[in-house]
């Protein structure tokens, strides 16, 4: 028996994209392949196909034509007293910025009358993004954006945070390192983001500064 | 359609019951029937029965159950805490009191006439308890007389909430007290042996629960099939086996379904360190509705507090030593929050 779209990730049929999103965020590092969750239950084989059925159903219900049409689908199969409806199988893989953006919401077991009811789910999302800088080594101006408009945060205010004017900051995005200062000032600068982003300056700083330096070298 | 007012199904020839093997054929029918049995039996003042359960050993179940037990007391429910870990029974301490005099052994050995004559006062408010059984009776050699025994007294218990602290392991008298019970409380540590222990309790929990339950009858056999692991009809997961039985039966798919949506377990993450410890009970519940179709109701998580054994070497209840730690008040939110939900079930059969 095929699961419809909604079961696999755990929703109503009315879910927001909002809600979609995160129970998508949530079921998928429940079932990623370190997942403590799955621990000893289930097979390597059986994680991958489920992981593929979620990757399914979110490829559907996120993107808004895509989910209409499966819900009329399913409304007509359904009328025409058929058997479950079938998803539609799309492969399209998901955008990494689908996966950054962390909804900004309170911790629901802050309040007692609230402990039976799944939290935010911003946690799954702070694996997707660990998941993503675990397999950094680069490092790179776009992976910095990336990282910080996935956290919602401004150039304005890291600015703020980091006490480095937004031209430089957009210089170290940009990787534009002419308009960048001495090194020992960039060094400064990158510890400063890392703080503000929760990345690793032991690994990011040096592998950011070694190009700066190959580039001042070569310029 | 009410699930709860199915049909009984017509009953199985004794011949067509599945055999594993010599004296297990009678027994297995002895179980039914105790089971049916229980089903129908008077409750007394009882309203519910929770069993706290998790496989392995020091995830924290005397500590639940004593403090779930004590949080019960203070809410102003009359409360008996039962300590089943048979053989290695230590609840008492947990509660900081001295091993009772009368112990389950007692009871089992007739040397006291009911169950009420082995139930201690611990001086906590409205909070008694019963003693496991020590030495002669062990969780693993409880006969299937002294099991049945002990379920048909506990109508006699005057308490609101019985509580059942279960032993390690999954032995079959340790999962069936966690089936007898009302609600059944998984406790599991964010650890991968914790983990591994607390599914393999859930899958021993799932199958005998399908297999006890009247209304599955038909589908015995091949639960049965499905509880060897390497059995030679493929059936690997308890989706397969809800396949197969479709295709076999649609009618007892349908039961087995109703089954489990009634079967609630209730989860708590015990020793959370961190938020990501914490979300494991989230993952848990996610794989669990997929694995087994089971709904967990994740009911909170326990903070890891150095506090705990501090208590447990004042041989002093953790509530009553620290009455401020974050852990107490973590407790008595899930005893708040899990006697008000068990309002709701008590006009539900069961």
């Amino acid at each position: 028996m095929k699961q419809s779209h909604y079961e696999v990730l755990e929703l109503k049929t009315d879910a927001t994209p909002q809600e979609v999103r995160e129970a998508y965020l949530r079921i998928k590092h429940a079932f990623s392949k370190d997942s403590l969750a799955t621990y000893s239950l289930i097979s390597r084989e059986e994680g991958e196909a489920l992981l593929q059925r979620i990757e399914e159903a979110y490829a559907v219900l996120s993107h808004t034509e895509r989910r209409r049409a499966y819900d009329r689908e399913w409304h007509e199969t359904r009328a025409l007293g058929g058997a479950e409806a079938q998803g539609q199988s799309f492969t399209d893989s998901v955008a990494v910025e689908d996966l950054l953006i962390a909804p900004p919401t309170e911790d629901p077991f802050a309040a007692p009358q609230q402990v039976a009811t799944p939290r935010r789910e911003a946690v799954g999302m702070e694996v997707e993004i660990l998941s993503s800088i675990a397999k950094e080594t680069e490092w790179r101006g776009t992976f910095l954006q990336a990282v910080r408009k996935s956290r919602n945060i401004s150039i304005e205010e890291l600015s703020e945070f980091a006490k480095v004017s937004k031209t430089y900051l957009r210089a170290i995005e940009d990787e534009d390192f002419k308009k960048l200062p001495a090194i020992v000032f960039v060094r400064g600068f990158l510890v400063q983001i890392c703080k503000k982003l929760k990345l690793p300056e032991d690994q990011v700083v040096p592998a950011y500064l070694a190009r700066v330096q190959k580039a001042k070298q070569s310029g | 359609m009410d699930i709860f007012n199915v049909p009984p199904v017509p009953s199985v020839p004794e011949a067509d019951l599945p055999q594993s093997g010599g004296a297990a054929g009678s027994a297995q029918t002895e179980e039914h029937a105790l089971y049916a049995e229980y089903l129908q039996m008077p409750r007394g003042r009882i309203k519910q029965i929770w069993a706290i359960g998790g496989g392995k050993g020091g995830v924290g179940k005397s500590l639940i159950a004593s403090s779930l037990s004590i949080a019960l007391g203070r809410q102003g429910y009359k409360v008996v805490t039962i300590d089943l870990d048979l053989g290695g029974a230590n609840l008492h301490t947990a509660l900081g009191i001295d091993l009772p005099r009368q112990t389950l052994s007692d009871f089992f050995e007739s040397r006291v006439a009911t169950l009420r004559d082995v139930v201690t006062p611990t001086g906590l408010p409205n909070l008694e308890m019963i003693s496991g059984a020590q030495d002669s009776v062990q969780v693993t050699n409880l006969g299937f007389r002294e099991k049945a025994k002990f379920l048909r007294a506990l109508h006699e218990l005057d308490a609101d909430y019985v509580i059942f602290d279960l032993g390690a392991g999954t032995h079959q008298n340790t999962i069936d007290f966690f089936l007898y019970a009302d609600l059944g409380i998984l406790s599991v540590l964010p650890e991968p042996t914790s983990i591994e222990n607390a599914y393999r309790f859930i899958k021993s929990v799932f199958y005998r629960k399908l297999w006890l339950s009247p209304r599955l009858q038909r589908a015995r056999e091949l639960v049965q099939t499905a509880m060897d692991s390497k059995n030679a009809k493929g059936i690997r997961t308890p989706a397969d086996l809800y396949r197969e039985l479709g295709q076999m039966d649609a009618e007892v798919a349908m039961l087995m379904k109703s089954e489990l949506d009634r079967f609630r377990m209730k989860l708590i993450v015990n020793q959370t360190r961190t938020q990501t410890d914490i979300d494991i009970g989230f993952s848990i519940k996610s794989v669990c509705k997929k694995y087994f179709g089971i709904d967990l109701d994740y009911v909170g998580y326990l903070e890891y507090d150095s506090a705990v054994w501090q208590a447990v070497r004042r041989k002093k209840p953790l509530m009553m030593e620290f009455p401020n730690a974050a852990l107490v008040s973590n407790v008595e939110r899930i005893a708040k929050y899990l006697a008000q939900a068990s309002m709701g079930d008590a006009a539900r059969p069961r």
